[in-house]
């Protein structure tokens, strides 16, 4: 096949919305924040082309799949006025924040929520109408909640809010991680650093949105036009869902080897905090190869009112392999450690660039779910595939930079 | 790629009848090198399936750039025309345990009568009775310096040491280093004890799917003077040990070629519907206890579990009666850092695996809700439930032959 020309609306659709943050972490921000929802025309890996419904930045921006990343600190006034620029009924929630869901928003009509911006964590925003077929058709993204001070009792930065946790273990679990980066052998080089006020995504910081294409379901969207009915098609789509196409930001394969959003680019020492999300129907089983991962929240999905909360563990398993189920949110900690079976004897002489195998390491992250590495069923590995590279040694960057 | 050193059989520890059979293999075939026996034999560990050290020799100088290591990268090189060879390995160092993993044809019964073929991992030296699903046993034990020689056929192939971390080139990833085009070595330190899985990772939804897989582990050394080996370092002792490994079959995808859909062709990768269910290698019919997955054990004793998932369904696990612990997740032991410890899994509560999960649990039978239990009973149901990936339901559910659900037993005796 071909390869077709990259649209790189995916990579676009990270662009920051969370203007204004206050400087004092101690004060309360308000944050007036505006998205349009419309239809786009998405080219696929494969060259195939399916509409989707997107979120706009503003009333008319930029459409972008997943939706724009907000980032909010705890306690911070959050109001979004969604205006429905399509012509059929529209519905606004995040998942987990006590009030943030609108009224169903008519065609050409525009609903405002407002909400406190609750405990740090990782929060989708999603259109939460007709299950969630609005979700995986494109009207997802992401809202970072930072803490006001994450601080662990020893003065390590986490992007979580310890001083509310009721947990004690769980409090204890995350500070002994985010305490040991710099400090132990193991963990040699920079603590982890929060992601600076304003910007999607940082070094040490990435947020990687999952998603599936069933172009049958695209189809009903038409642009401009009313959503087509089929009821067969929509009335149980975790019965019809056959996905073709497996994304991370709206980008797959190929695509997804390249992007400062996605690809983590690090030296040893620069430990990342990986935000996964899964907006899709399926479930997903996402490997990284090079280092294992500790797996930090997650968030429940027992139906109830905790349904949606950030949960931090208490337990925190280093892992190869992490489950993302549908609406699932994960933070995950990529340690950019060396990876521990490269022979000891060898690892001089890669880190000085005297050896025969040179810097940077490439090591790929795919969902091991294998079905979903295929693009328009074959076409391994054009899904959901992309690597990270360790760049090199301990203080690389300063040294790579002069 | 010469062979330069093989091990002399005298200097192997029979520790393993898959050993003692393969150092015989090989040694019959290789030709010697003086450089080589001048060398100290290897110490195996005491349960290590491979031959003691060096092995053949083929270290160098890869050509970097006519891989995808450095050379140009395209959606061609991506995916469908991938960069092959058999390049040296870089960076040689001496290998103290060493594995031959030849591609092979192997063909399974379902409990319906239909056969099926599988791709196979071979243990050269043992031949064709290695042949199975899961492929043979890769043991190896904590700072063994391993070396896995891959001999592709039908096709390129590669093979990647799940959740062992190498350099890049011994990861076994096609399109961020090669495709292995007639045999390459890997080379990497087991620094790690722990449950790990190696597979294929070329086209990789099929190659795995048709048994392109098998498990590793990596032994803790043994205690000094008892030479027993723990289930990692510093962990627990254990009396039985007993691998689970799943897997689920879809018989579509076994009539496929070996590089079906790599060029754009739709052959239906995406869709994934399983009709036989295995548990360690034995096939599951309903109704029938699956005998490769029982576990006997005496009254007292501990009993060491290594899961892991080879199925592209969730797993979920249920031991009835008996309580269990947690004790290592994707082969990193819990309890070794501040932000863990064994997690207790009460009986009868479920244990999930996401695909390529692997959980080592430790049942200790002298525990004191275990006794009690093993009052009231000898034998305890264990369960393996397959879960759609879209649907949530049990795979293939009230089919008559096979349904994702298969079960055996904990015999205590």
């Amino acid at each position: 096949m071909e390869r077709r020309e990259f649209l790189k609306i995916g990579a676009a659709g990270l662009a920051v919305a969370g203007a204004g943050l206050a400087a004092s972490p101690a004060r309360a921000a308000t944050h007036t924040l505006e998205l349009g929802i419309v239809d786009t025309q998405v080219e696929l890996i494969d060259g195939t082309l399916v509409t989707m419904l997107a979120f706009t930045k503003s009333r008319i921006g930029q459409p972008s799949v997943p939706g724009p990343v907000f980032r909010v600190k705890e306690g911070d006034a959050v109001t979004i006025t969604i205006h429905n620029t399509r012509q059929e009924e529209h519905r606004f929630e995040i998942p987990g924040i006590d009030g943030a869901m609108s009224d169903a928003i008519p065609p050409g009509g525009s609903k405002t929520v407002s909400f406190t911006a609750p405990i740090a964590g990782t929060y989708m925003y999603q259109d939460g109408l007709m299950g969630p077929l609005y979700r995986v058709l494109g009207l997802h993204g992401v809202l970072v909640v930072e803490p006001l001070d994450g601080r662990t009792a020893a003065g390590s930065q986490t992007p979580f809010s310890l001083d509310r946790i009721g947990n004690p273990q769980a409090v204890q679990s995350v500070s002994a991680i985010f305490d040991a980066l710099g400090t132990t052998e193991r963990f040699p080089g920079s603590k982890w650093v929060p992601c600076a006020s304003g910007e999607p995504y940082s070094i040490q910081e990435r947020i990687w949105v999952l998603n599936q294409v069933d172009p049958r379901f695209n189809a009903l969207v038409v642009p401009g036009q009313p959503i087509r009915k089929d009821a067969a098609l929509t009335a149980d789509p975790s019965e019809t869902w056959t996905p073709r196409y497996f994304t991370i930001n709206n980008r797959s394969g190929f695509d997804l080897a390249e992007g400062d959003d996605v690809i983590i680019s690090n030296y040893i020492g620069e430990p990342t905090l990986i935000r996964v999300v899964n907006a899709g129907l399926a479930y997903h089983s996402n490997h990284i190869h090079g280092n294992h991962l500790m797996e930090m929240a997650e968030t429940s999905l027992r139906p109830g009112s905790g349904f949606g909360k950030p949960m931090l563990r208490a337990n925190i398993f280093e892992r190869d392999v992490w489950s993302m189920q549908p609406g699932q949110r994960k933070d995950m900690l990529l340690p950019v450690e060396i990876p521990p079976d490269i022979p000891l004897a060898q690892r001089a002489a890669l880190l000085s660039g005297t050896g025969q195998e040179k810097l940077p390491m490439r090591y790929v992250m795919h969902c091991h779910c294998e079905m979903s590495n295929t693009a328009g069923g074959g076409n391994y590995p054009q899904g959901m595939v992309t690597h990270w590279d360790l760049m090199g040694g301990v203080g690389g960057r300063r040294t790579a930079s002069l | 790629m010469a062979d330069i050193e093989s091990p002399s059989p005298a200097a192997a520890p029979a520790a393993t009848a898959t050993a003692a059979a393969a150092v015989t293999g090989a040694a019959a075939a290789a030709t010697f090198a003086p450089s080589a026996l001048a060398q100290t034999a290897s110490t195996l560990g005491p349960k290590s399936t491979g031959m003691p050290g060096p092995g053949p020799f083929s270290g160098g100088l890869p050509d970097f750039k006519n891989l995808a290591t450095d050379g140009v990268e395209s959606y061609e090189t991506f995916g469908c025309k991938v960069y092959k060879d058999s390049p040296p390995t870089p960076d040689w160092q001496r290998a103290s345990v060493w594995f031959d993993r030849r591609i092979a044809s192997h063909e399974i019964k379902m409990p319906d009568g239909k056969i099926l073929d599988f791709w196979v991992f071979e243990d050269e030296a043992v031949g064709s009775k290695s042949r199975n699903v899961p492929s043979p046993l890769i043991r190896v034990q904590q700072g063994d310096l391993v070396h896995v020689r891959l001999k592709a056929a039908k096709g390129p192939h590669t093979i990647h040491h799940h959740g062992i971390e190498p350099t890049t080139f011994n990861d076994g990833v096609g399109h961020v280093s090669m495709e292995v085009g007639t045999e390459y070595i890997y080379q990497w330190e087991a620094n790690t004890p722990g449950t790990w899985i190696y597979h294929c990772h070329v086209n990789t939804p099929l190659h795995f799917e048709m048994g392109l897989y098998g498990a590793v582990v990596v032994d803790p050394k043994p205690d000094p003077g008892t030479r027993r080996v723990r289930a990692f370092d510093g962990g627990p002792l254990y009396d039985v040990e007993q691998f689970w490994v799943f897997d689920d079959i879809d018989p579509r995808w076994h009539l496929l070629e070996h590089g079906a859909g790599l060029c754009g062709e739709d052959v239906g990768l995406n869709i994934f519907e399983p009709q036989y269910f295995m548990v360690t290698g034995g096939v599951s019919r309903r109704g029938t206890s699956v005998g490769k997955a029982r576990i006997t054990a005496r009254a007292n004793q501990k009993i060491l579990v290594r899961m892991i998932n080879a199925a592209y369904s969730q797993v979920r696990v249920r031991l009835e009666g008996l309580e269990y612990d947690v004790i290592s997740v994707d082969g990193h032991a819990l309890g070794k850092s501040a932000w863990n410890r064994y997690q207790r899994v009460a009986p009868g509560e479920e244990l999930v695996l996401a695909t390529a999960n692997r959980y080592d649990i430790l049942i200790d039978l002298a525990s004191p809700v275990n006794q009690a239990a093993i009052l009231k009973k000898k034998s305890f149901r264990t369960e393996f439930e397959f879960v759609d990936w879209i649907t949530w339901k049990r795979q293939n559910l009230g089919d008559p032959v096979a349904e994702g659900l298969a079960f055996s037993s904990i015999d205590v005796v």
